[in-house]
This record gives structure tokens, C-alpha cells and sequence, in this order.
């Protein structure tokens, strides 16, 4: 890849991580103000994914560092992912998700996690393509998950839950798929488009909640 | 209520919001009496104490023979009902 290509790139995982940094730190306040433990997978979730598109980026720019940034990249993302889907499956508990529950609920998507990668290599000899292919699609489960849990909640009252917040959640999923493309196919679309659309994802959910939080009454 | 759905307690915050609501609704008609806001909260007295109690430690609100919001108070509502619609739109309330 040329200079221009990875400064691209580079930028690109800039503007994500800073879009995932900005939803990490509101959905730090909204813990801060009605402090309901479900909430906190929000802002780790999105930390988590903040230092995954960072380490994706350096990767980019530290040639030297490439296999341990992707491998973080990778493990970060996945996680990040994994802790906002728990978020939205203890929100149905009635306990509003004790410690124990988030335990068990890491446990269960570790568990996931791990077995998705044994089924992807099943046919492969185990690499670092193999694990980015299993997780990119545990990460189209987990937000497949969200979509599932907010759809037939869309509209149901004046305040809602917004068209836009499950547009970006659906966004980031066709983001996840476009990357598992490009890993299968190498295609420079696939590739351009995973990108973009995973920044475009995580810029509507920054501007909603911010936008969400600053507005008056 | 639907039958057989799990009834959800109310969290703390949130009884401080609807405590310091009650409180709102009656300072703009007069004084908040501290009996009519605990019948408004739907509260036993002694939960009701314990919360005011906490309350008044935060700077919540101003205990005497009525009960009086502050500054602080009326800026936790404000800053509770965002929150809240915010959660909503993200399907999380």
C-alpha cells in the first residue's frame, strides 16, 4: 500500500476512534446521572472500540508494530462490541444487571467468541485471517442482537427509540460484513466502504448523544 | 400493568427525581409540604426519611418544617429528564 493509501487510513481510524472516544465519554455522563450498572458497558464498550480503531491506525503508521496492533485492533473491537450488546441484554433483567450478571453475560460472549473461531477453523490452518473473519462475524451477531432488541421498540412512543440510533447500529453492522468481504475478496470497495461506514455509524451516535445532552428542556 | 410482567423497582436517582419533582409541582401552588410530597412519591415514611436524609447531604434540597428544592436540586431534574430521553432513544430506559 502507498504513503497516500496509509495516511488515508490513518486518518480514517483517527476520526473513528475520536467519534467511538466522544460516545464513550457521554455515555459516561449518562451513567453519572441515573448510575444503573447495565449502562456501564456503554462507555467501556466504545472505549474498547476507540483503542481498537487506534491501534488500527498506528498499525498503518508503525510498520514494525503492524502484528501486535492488529492483533489488538482485532481483540478490541470485538470486545467493545461485546460489552455494548451486554448492555442491552441486562437492561432486560430486573435487577438492572448486578455484578454477578455481568459476569456470566462476558463469560457467555467469550464463550461465543471462542467457539465461532473454532468453527472457522475447523477447515483452516489457524491465522491471524482466520480469527479476523470469526470475530468480524461475531460482530455482525452482536450487532445483529442490538438491531433485534431495538426493532420492534421503533416508534412505539412520542420519545422513542430514534430511526437514527438503529440506522447507525445497523451502519456499523454492514460496516463489520463490507470488512469481512474485503478479508475474503481483498476488494478495494469493500475495504473503502467498511471504513466509511463505520465512521459514518459512529458519528450519528455521537451527534445524537451529544446533541441529546446539551438540548434544552 | 400487564399481567405476569416483572415489576422493576425504582432505582435511587430516580426517586430522588420524582422526590424533587413532587416538591417542584407543589412550590409553584405554595409551599412542599413534606406529607404531600411522600403521598405523591408513594413512599413508606421511613424510605421516604432515609432519601431525604441523603438528599439534603448532596444539597439536593432544603429540609425544615416543608421541604424546598435548590439550586443543585432543580439542576439534577433538568439534567435527569435529558438523560432520560436520550436513554430512550437508544432503547436503554
Amino acid at each position: 500500500m502507498g504513503t497516500f493509501g496509509s495516511l488515508i487510513l490513518l486518518a480514517s481510524g483517527l476520526v473513528s476512534a475520536t467519534f467511538a472516544l466522544v460516545v464513550a465519554g457521554s455515555t459516561l455522563k449518562l451513567f453519572r446521572v441515573v448510575r444503573r450498572d447495565y449502562l456501564l458497558g456503554l462507555p467501556i464498550g466504545f472505549s474498547f472500540l476507540a483503542l481498537g480503531y487506534l491501534s488500527s491506525s498506528a498499525s498503518y503508521a508503525l510498520p514494525a508494530l503492524t502484528d501486535p496492533l492488529t492483533w489488538l485492533a482485532l481483540l478490541c473491537q470485538s470486545y467493545g462490541f461485546a460489552f455494548v450488546a451486554v448492555t442491552y441484554l441486562l437492561k432486560k433483567s430486573s435487577r438492572w444487571g448486578s455484578a454477578a450478571e455481568w459476569l456470566v453475560s462476558i463469560m457467555l460472549i467469550l464463550a461465543v467468541i471462542a467457539a465461532t473461531v473454532i468453527v472457522v477453523q475447523i477447515e483452516r490452518i489457524p491465522s491471524y485471517q482466520a480469527f479476523d473473519e470469526a470475530l468480524s462475524i461475531t460482530n455482525i451477531f452482536l450487532l445483529a442482537y442490538i438491531l433485534i432488541d431495538l426493532y420492534p421498540r421503533v416508534g412505539a412512543d412520542r420519545h422513542g427509540i430514534g430511526t437514527a440510533i438503529l440506522a447507525s447500529y445497523a451502519v456499523l453492522a454492514v460496516s463489520q460484513y463490507s470488512y469481512l468481504l474485503w478479508r475474503l475478496d481483498g476488494g478495494f470497495w469493500s475495504f473503502s466502504m467498511a471504513h466509511l461506514l463505520e465512521f459514518i455509524g459512529l458519528a450519528v451516535l455521537a451527534v445524537n448523544l451529544v446533541q441529546g445532552l446539551q438540548r434544552r428542556r | 400493568m400487564e399481567e405476569g410482567k416483572k415489576v422493576r423497582g425504582r432505582d435511587r436517582e430516580r426517586i430522588f427525581y420524582d422526590i424533587l419533582c413532587a416538591i417542584l409541582i407543589q412550590e409553584s401552588n405554595g409551599i412542599a409540604r413534606i406529607t404531600r410530597v411522600q403521598n405523591a412519591v408513594n413512599l413508606p415514611w421511613d424510605r421516604f426519611r432515609n432519601h431525604l436524609e441523603t438528599m439534603a447531604e448532596l444539597g439536593l434540597v432544603k429540609r425544615s418544617d416543608s421541604l424546598k428544592s435548590t439550586a443543585k436540586g432543580r439542576e439534577f431534574v433538568s439534567e435527569y429528564k435529558k438523560v432520560i430521553r436520550v436513554l430512550k432513544r437508544f432503547g436503554l430506559d
